[in-house]
C-alpha cells in the first residue's frame, strides 16, 4: 500500500502516538519513583531498623551483666557463685549473639568501639569469677581459724580456770574470815590476792585478746586492720607481763596456751594477715567491677551512637525517598499536561476543522440525496479519505439520475402488461371508480354487454339499466330486480348469478378495493348449470332404488346393521329388529353402534359377566372398527345362536350381520350332550351324575342323586341355592372356592368332599367331582361331573387316623416311661457297680481270691445292664423323634484318635491291631461329635469281638457320589466275617447272628441299629461288606460339610466360656 | 487335705462314693438335701462339690444357682451328677452353673478325672 502522508490515518496515528509516548514517559517517571521509595524502605526494614533493634538489645544485655556482677562479687558459697556465673554466661553468650548479629547489619565505625570494650567486659567477669573464688577460699580459711581460735581459747580457759577458781576460793576463804572478824594473816590475805589477782587479768587481758581477733576477722576496711592489731599487741605484752607473776607450774600449763594464740595475731596464717588479704581481694573485685560500670557505660554510649546513626540514616532514606517521590508526582503532572494539550490541539485544530467539518457536508449532501433532490453540488478539493468519499458520493448521485429514468420507463411497461392481462383472461372484467363509474373493461365484458369505449366513465346504475333492456334474462319483476342487482353490487356479499337471454349463465363476483372502487368479474357458468340439473335427476333415481333396496332388506332373515365410517347408525332391517328385540323407535334414537349395546344389556350375548360389560363393549367395538370379520357363533343371553359377520365398505362404512342358527345348534348339541353324558357315566358307576348349561338357572341331576341327597324325587334339577342348601354349612365354602378355581381355569377339574343332607336328614360324606367343558376362548358353557357316597371310606379314613395318634401318643408314652425307668434304673446301679468295683478292689488288696470271681460277674451284669439301658434309651429316642443333634466343626483325627484310645482296651484283648489311615484332605466335618463318635467307637468295638490275632483298619477319606461329597469312614477287620443270610437282618434291633453270640461276645445287640439310625439322622448312610473267614468292612458315609480350623477356634473358645 | 462336699440322697450312693473317694485320699462331707449341702459349702467352704440334682427340699439346679450367687461359694467348682439321661436336665445344670456333668451310674475312673481337672484349674486362677 502506498504511504502517504497527507492521508487521514497517518495523521492520525502520529497524533496518537505522541499522546501514547507522553503516557508511556509518565508511567517511565512512576515506576521510577515506586523503585526508589521501594529501595529506600527496603533499606529501612531489612537493616536500619534491625540493627537499631539489636543494637539497643545489647546495651540492656550490658547492663544485666553489669548488673548481676555486684551479685557475684557477694556470692557467699560455692554455689551461690556458680549459679549466679552460669546466669552471665547465658547473657555473654546473648551479647556476643548480639554482636555478630550487629556486626552483620551495621558496618559503622562505632563497631570497632564496641568489640573491645565488650571483650575487656568478659575478661572482666572472669578475673571477678577469679577472685571470688579466692575470697571463697580465703573466708573458708578464715573460718577455719576462727574456729582454732575458739578451741584454743577453750583450751587457755580450761588451763586457767582451776588456777583461778582455787585462787579466789582462798580469797574468798580468807576474806569471810575477816568479815567473822577471825584473826587473818594479813600476809596470808595478800598472797592470796597476788596469787588470784594476775591470774584474773591474764583471763581479762586474753578475753580481750579474743575479741579484738573476732573484730579483725569481720573489720570491712583494710586500713583499719592496723589500727586494730596494735590493742592486740599491747594485750599480748600485758599477757607477757602477767604470765611473768604467776608461779611456774602455771605458767608451765598456760603459756604454750597463749603462744598459740598469739599466733592468731601475727605471721602468715594469722587472721590479721587472712582478713587483709581477703580484704585486697574484695577491693580488686570493687574494682572490676566499678570499671565494669564504666565499661557499660562507654558502651551504652556507643550503642546509643550506632542506634542514633541508624535513625538518622532512616530518617535521610525517608527524605530521600520523599524527595524521589515528589519529582516522580511532578515529572507525572508535567507529562499530563503536555499530552491534555496535544490532545486539545490535535482535537481542535486538526480532528475538528479537517475532518469533522467536511464530514458533516457531506452528509447534508447525501441527505439531500435520498430526499430526492439529484441536483446538489457535491466537491472536496482535498486529497485525503473524506475526498475519496465525495467522488464516491458524486458517482453515486449520478447513477441515482439514471435508475429513476429507467424506472419511469419499466412502469410504463408494467401498466401495458397489465392492460394485456386484463384483456387476455376468459372471463369478463370491469372496474369502477369510487364514483362508480366504469374506468376499465376487458374485451369479454364489452361484448357480454355489448358495450365499447365511449361508455367508460358511465355509471353502474346506467349501465344496468342497458342491460335489462336488452340482455338480462329474468323472471323477476324488473324494478325488483334492479333493486336487488344495485343493492348485490353495492355490498357485494358474494358471487351473484344471472342469465342472459342467450343462455348463457354468469356467475358474477364483486369486490369493493379500498380507494379504488369495485372489481367485478363476469365467468360464464353455463356449462356447470347444466351439469347441476343432470345430478338432480339422478338423485331422484338414487331415492326411488333405496326405496326398493330397504324392502328387500326388510324380506330376508339375515339381521343386517349398517353403520357409517364413524360407526354411527346408518340402517337396519327388521329382521335384525326382530332378533334383538328392538322397535323401529328405539333404532330411530339409538345413535352409535355403542347405543344399539345399551338397548340390548340383559339380552344380548353372554360372553361377559356385569362387571366386564364396557370392557366387552369396547372390545366389540373394536373388533369393528377394525374391519371385516369372518362369520362365527354367538350365543345371547336368551340362548340364541347366531352366526355374526362383519363387512366392511369401501366407503368405511360397516355391514354387521346376524344369522339365527339356534335350530341347527339345538339337533348338534343334543348328539354331543348325549356322547358326554354316556363318558361320564361310565367314570362314575355307582354315582349321580349332574350337569348344567349355560342359560340354564337349574342343575340337572340324575336319579341316583335321590339316593343320596334329600331332593324331592319329582324333581329333576335344583338350583345352585339348592344344592348349596343341602350342603353342611361348615363345608359350603370350599367347594365355591373349589368351583372357582376350575371356572377360571387355574384347575383341570374340581374334585371336593363334604357333608350332605341324605334322604334320611342326615349329613353324609359325599365326594363331588365335575369338569366344564370350554369354548375355543376357554369360557366354560357347560358343566357336569358325579357325586358319589364315600361315608365307609371317611369312617375307615379316621379309624385310622385315630389309630395312628394313639400309636403316636403310646410311642411318646413308652419313650417317656422308659427314660423315666432309666432314671429309677440307674440309681440302684450306681450303688451296684460302685460298691462291687469298691468290693472288688478291697477283694484284690487284702481278701480271699474266692469273692473275686462273683463280684466280677455281678459288676459285669450291672454294667451289661447300664449298656442295654443306654442303647435302649437311645433307640427309643431316635424311633420317638427325640434325639436332637448338637452338630459343630469337629476335627476328624482328633476325633478318630480318641475314639481309638478308648477302644484301644478292647482292641488289645484279643490281640488285634489297629491302622489309622486319614486322606491328606480330611480336617473337618460339621457333625455332633458325641454321636459321630458313639458311631466309630460302636463299629471299632464290633470289629475287635469279632476278630481274633488280626488287623483292625480305620479309613477316612472323601468321596463323590450322586454330585455330592462325603465323608466316607471305612472300618475293616480280618475277623470270622458275617453269613450272607444275616447280612440283612444286621441292622434289626436285637438280631446277633446268633442269640448266643451276645453271650459270647458281649454286647446288647443295638450297637448296629443305633449306629445306623444315626447315620441316617445326620444324612448318611451305613452300608456293609463281608466274606466268612475273611473280615467285614463296615463303611458310612455322612454329608462332607467341612468347617474351617477358624470356625473350630471360634467354637471352641465359645464352647469353654459357656 | 482336699475337701469335698457330696450332695445326695440315696444312701447307698452316699456310703458308695464316699468310701471310694475316701480312698483315693480326699476328705469327704456330705449333706443329704440342698439346703444342708449350702449350709455346708458355706461352713466349710470344700474345695469341690459333687451335686446330685435330683434332691429333696431343694433340687441341685437351684442348690446349684445359690451357690453361684454367694460370693462365699461362687469359686467353689461343682460336678453334678444324675441319673437322668434327658438332656435337658445336662443342659440346665450347667445353666445353674454347673462346671461338670456326670452320669449315673458313676464312672468312677471319669469321676476322678473330671475332679482332678476343675481342683487344678481352680488352683491356677
Amino acid at each position: 500500500m502506498k504511504i502517504q502522508l497527507s492521508s487521514l490515518r497517518i495523521r492520525l496515528l502520529l497524533a496518537f502516538t505522541l499522546v501514547s509516548g507522553f503516557a508511556i514517559v509518565a508511567a517511565l517517571a512512576a515506576s521510577y519513583s515506586f523503585n526508589e521509595v521501594g529501595k529506600v524502605l527496603q533499606l529501612i526494614t531489612t537493616q536500619r531498623v534491625p540493627g537499631a533493634v539489636s543494637a539497643s538489645e545489647l546495651a540492656r544485655s550490658v547492663e544485666r551483666i553489669v548488673a548481676t556482677a555486684p551479685r557475684l562479687l557477694n556470692a557467699s558459697n560455692e554455689v551461690e557463685k556458680s549459679s549466679v556465673r552460669d546466669q552471665l554466661d547465658i547473657e555473654t553468650a546473648e551479647l556476643n549473639r548480639l554482636v555478630t548479629r550487629l556486626r552483620n547489619t551495621l558496618d559503622s565505625p562505632d563497631f570497632e568501639k564496641l568489640s573491645p570494650a565488650v571483650a575487656t567486659l568478659q575478661n572482666n567477669l572472669d578475673e571477678i569469677d577469679a577472685i571470688v573464688g579466692e575470697t571463697l577460699r580465703l573466708v573458708a580459711n578464715k573460718e577455719d581459724l576462727l574456729k582454732q581460735l575458739e578451741q584454743d581459747y577453750i583450751s587457755f580457759e580450761r588451763s586457767i580456770a582451776p588456777r583461778l577458781l582455787r585462787a579466789q576460793a582462798r580469797l574468798q576463804q580468807l576474806q569471810n574470815a575477816a568479815a567473822r572478824k577471825q584473826s587473818v594473816d594479813v600476809d596470808e590475805l595478800l598472797a592470796a590476792t597476788r596469787a588470784a589477782q594476775p591470774l584474773q587479768q591474764l583471763q581479762h587481758e586474753t578475753s580481750a585478746f579474743r575479741d579484738g581477733l573476732l573484730l579483725v576477722s569481720i573489720e570491712p576496711q583494710i586500713n583499719n586492720l592496723e589500727l586494730l592489731t596494735f590493742p592486740l599487741q599491747r594485750s599480748m605484752q600485758r599477757i607477757n607481763v602477767l604470765l611473768r607473776d604467776l608461779p611456774d607450774d602455771a605458767v608451765n600449763a598456760i603459756s604454750p596456751r597463749i603462744e598459740a594464740l598469739a599466733r592468731y595475731m601475727s605471721g602468715a596464717r594469722s587472721l590479721v594477715s587472712e582478713r587483709s588479704r581477703e580484704l585486697a581481694l574484695i577491693e580488686r573485685g570493687n574494682q572490676f567491677a566499678a570499671r565494669n560500670k564504666v565499661l557499660s557505660l562507654q558502651l551504652t554510649e556507643v550503642v546509643d551512637e550506632l542506634v542514633s546513626g541508624a535513625l538518622n540514616d532512616i530518617d535521610s532514606a525517608n527524605s530521600q525517598a520523599l524527595k524521589v517521590q515528589r519529582d516522580g508526582q511532578m515529572i507525572m503532572l508535567g507529562v499530563v499536561l503536555l499530552a491534555l494539550l496535544c490532545s486539545v490541539l490535535i482535537v481542535w485544530l486538526y480532528v475538528d476543522r479537517r475532518i469533522v467539518r467536511r464530514l458533516r457536508l457531506l452528509g447534508d449532501n447525501m441527505s439531500a440525496i435520498a430526499g430526492g433532490d439529484l441536483h446538489g453540488r457535491i466537491s472536496d478539493d482535498a486529497d485525503d479519505e473524506i475526498a475519496q468519499m465525495a467522488s464516491a458520493l458524486e458517482v453515486f448521485r449520478k447513477t441515482a439520475i439514471e435508475v429513476e429514468e429507467s424506472n419511469l420507463r419499466e412502469i410504463n411497461e408494467a401498466r401495458l402488461q397489465l392492460y394485456n392481462a386484463i384483456e387476455s383472461i376468459s372471463e369478463g372484467f370491469c372496474l369502477f371508480d369510487v364514483d362508480d363509474r366504469l374506468v376499465l373493461q376487458n374485451n369479454h365484458y364489452r361484448e357480454l354487454f355489448g358495450l365499447d369505449d365511449s361508455h367508460l366513465g358511465s355509471s353502474f346504475e346506467t349501465l344496468l339499466g342497458r342491460a335489462m333492456e336488452s340482455r338480462i334474462e329474468t323472471d323477476m319483476d324488473s324494478d325488483e330486480y334492479f333493486r336487488k342487482r344495485l343493492l348485490h353490487h353495492r355490498d357485494a356479499p358474494g358471487p351473484f348469478v344471472q342469465q342472459l337471454q342467450d343462455g348463457t349463465w354468469l356467475r358474477i363476483t364483486e369486490r369493493k378495493a379500498e380507494n379504488l372502487g369495485t372489481v367485478a368479474i363476469y365467468s360464464d357458468i353455463t356449462e356447470i348449470k347444466q351439469h347441476e340439473q343432470a345430478l338432480d335427476r339422478a338423485l331422484g333415481e338414487r331415492d326411488e332404488t333405496l326405496g326398493s333396496l330397504e324392502a328387500v332388506m326388510n324380506a330376508i332373515d339375515y339381521g343386517i346393521l349398517f353403520l357409517d365410517k364413524d360407526l354411527n347408525v346408518s340402517s337396519c332391517n327388521w329382521a335384525f329388529r326382530q332378533i334383538w328385540g328392538l322397535s323401529s323407535e328405539e333404532i330411530e334414537q339409538a345413535k352409535s353402534y355403542r347405543d344399539i349395546f345399551d338397548l340390548n344389556y340383559g339380552d344380548s350375548v353372554v360372553e361377559s359377566s356385569d362387571t366386564g360389560w364396557q370392557e366387552y363393549v369396547e372390545a366389540r367395538i373394536a373388533e369393528v372398527e377394525q374391519g371385516s370379520f369372518d362369520a362365527h357363533e354367538v350365543t345371547t343371553r336368551n340362548g340364541k345362536t347366531l352366526l355374526h359377520q362383519c363387512v366392511a365398505i369401501a366407503d368405511g362404512s360397516r355391514m354387521l350381520t346376524y344369522f339365527d342358527i339356534t335350530p341347527l345348534k339345538r339337533v348338534e348339541d343334543a348328539l354331543r350332550l348325549s356322547e358326554e353324558r354316556y363318558a361320564l357315566a361310565l367314570s362314575g358307576a355307582n354315582e349321580a351324575l349332574w350337569e348344567w348349561e349355560m342359560g340354564n338357572t337349574e342343575i340337572y341331576v340324575s336319579q341316583r342323586f335321590h339316593e343320596i341327597a334329600d331332593l324331592p324325587a319329582h324333581k329333576e334339577g335344583l338350583s345352585k341355592e339348592e344344592w348349596m342348601a343341602l350342603i353342611h354349612p361348615q363345608d359350603r365354602e370350599q367347594i365355591g372356592e373349589a368351583l372357582i378355581e376350575h371356572v377360571k381355569g387355574r384347575a383341570d377339574f374340581f374334585d371336593v368332599e363334604y357333608r350332605m343332607l341324605g334322604p334320611d336328614r342326615e349329613y353324609h360324606w359325599v365326594q363331588h367331582r365335575g369338569a366344564g367343558l370350554r369354548r375355543e376362548d376357554g369360557w366354560v358353557y357347560r358343566m357336569a361331573g358325579s357325586v358319589g357316597e364315600i361315608e365307609a371310606r371317611k369312617q375307615l379314613e379316621f379309624t385310622l387316623r385315630n389309630a395312628k395318634e394313639i400309636a403316636e401318643q403310646n410311642s411318646q408314652f413308652k419313650s417317656q416311661f422308659i427314660a423315666n425307668m432309666s432314671h429309677e434304673l440307674r440309681t440302684p446301679l450306681n450303688s451296684i457297680i460302685g460298691i462291687t468295683e469298691m468290693l472288688r478292689e478291697d477283694v484284690a488288696e487284702d481278701g480271699p481270691e474266692a469273692f473275686n470271681e462273683p463280684l466280677t460277674r455281678v459288676s459285669r451284669a450291672g454294667k451289661h445292664l447300664l449298656n442295654l439301658i443306654n442303647d435302649v434309651l437311645d433307640l427309643s429316642r431316635i424311633e420317638a423323634g427325640k434325639l436332637a443333634l448338637y452338630p459343630e466343626h469337629v476335627e476328624i483325627e482328633t476325633l478318630l484318635t480318641d475314639a481309638i484310645t478308648t477302644a484301644q482296651h478292647l482292641i488289645q484283648q484279643n490281640n488285634n491291631r489297629i491302622h489309622l489311615h486319614i486322606s491328606d484332605e480330611v480336617k473337618f466335618i460339621y457333625s455332633d461329635p458325641l454321636r459321630f463318635r458313639q458311631i466309630v467307637l460302636n463299629l471299632l468295638t464290633n470289629a475287635s469281638k469279632f476278630t481274633q490275632n488280626g488287623d483292625i483298619h480305620l479309613r477316612a477319606s472323601y468321596e463323590k457320589s450322586a454330585g455330592e461329597e462325603w465323608l466316607s469312614l471305612a472300618v475293616s477287620d480280618t475277623g470270622i466275617g458275617i453269613d450272607k443270610v444275616f447280612l440283612d437282618k444286621l441292622f434289626v434291633e436285637f438280631a446277633q447272628e446268633d442269640s448266643s453270640a451276645t453271650r459270647r461276645y458281649g454286647g446288647t445287640g443295638l450297637g448296629l441299629t443305633i449306629s445306623q439310625r444315626l447315620c441316617s439322622m445326620m444324612g448318611g448312610e451305613i452300608s456293609v461288606e463281608s466274606a466268612v473267614g475273611v473280615g467285614t468292612t463296615f463303611t458310612v458315609k455322612l454329608p462332607a460339610i467341612p468347617g474351617s480350623y477358624a470356625d473350630t477356634e471360634i467354637m471352641s473358645s465359645r464352647a469353654s466360656m459357656q | 487335705m482336699t475337701t469335698l462336699l457330696y450332695v445326695e440322697d440315696d444312701e447307698d450312693s452316699i456310703y458308695m462314693l464316699s468310701n471310694r473317694l475316701q480312698r483315693e485320699g480326699f476328705e469327704v462331707l456330705v449333706a443329704r438335701n440342698g439346703r444342708e449341702g449350702l449350709d455346708l459349702a458355706h461352713d466349710q467352704r470344700p474345695d469341690l462339690i459333687i451335686l446330685d440334682l435330683v434332691l429333696p427340699e431343694m433340687d441341685g439346679f437351684e442348690t446349684a444357682r445359690r451357690l453361684r450367687a454367694s460370693q462365699a461359694t461362687a469359686g467353689i467348682p461343682i460336678v453334678a451328677l444324675s441319673a437322668s439321661v434327658l438332656p435337658e436336665h445336662r443342659h440346665r445344670a450347667i445353666d445353674a452353673g454347673c462346671d461338670d456333668f456326670e452320669i449315673k451310674p458313676v464312672e468312677f475312673s471319669r469321676l476322678l478325672e473330671k475332679i482332678g481337672g476343675l481342683l487344678s484349674d481352680a488352683g491356677r486362677e
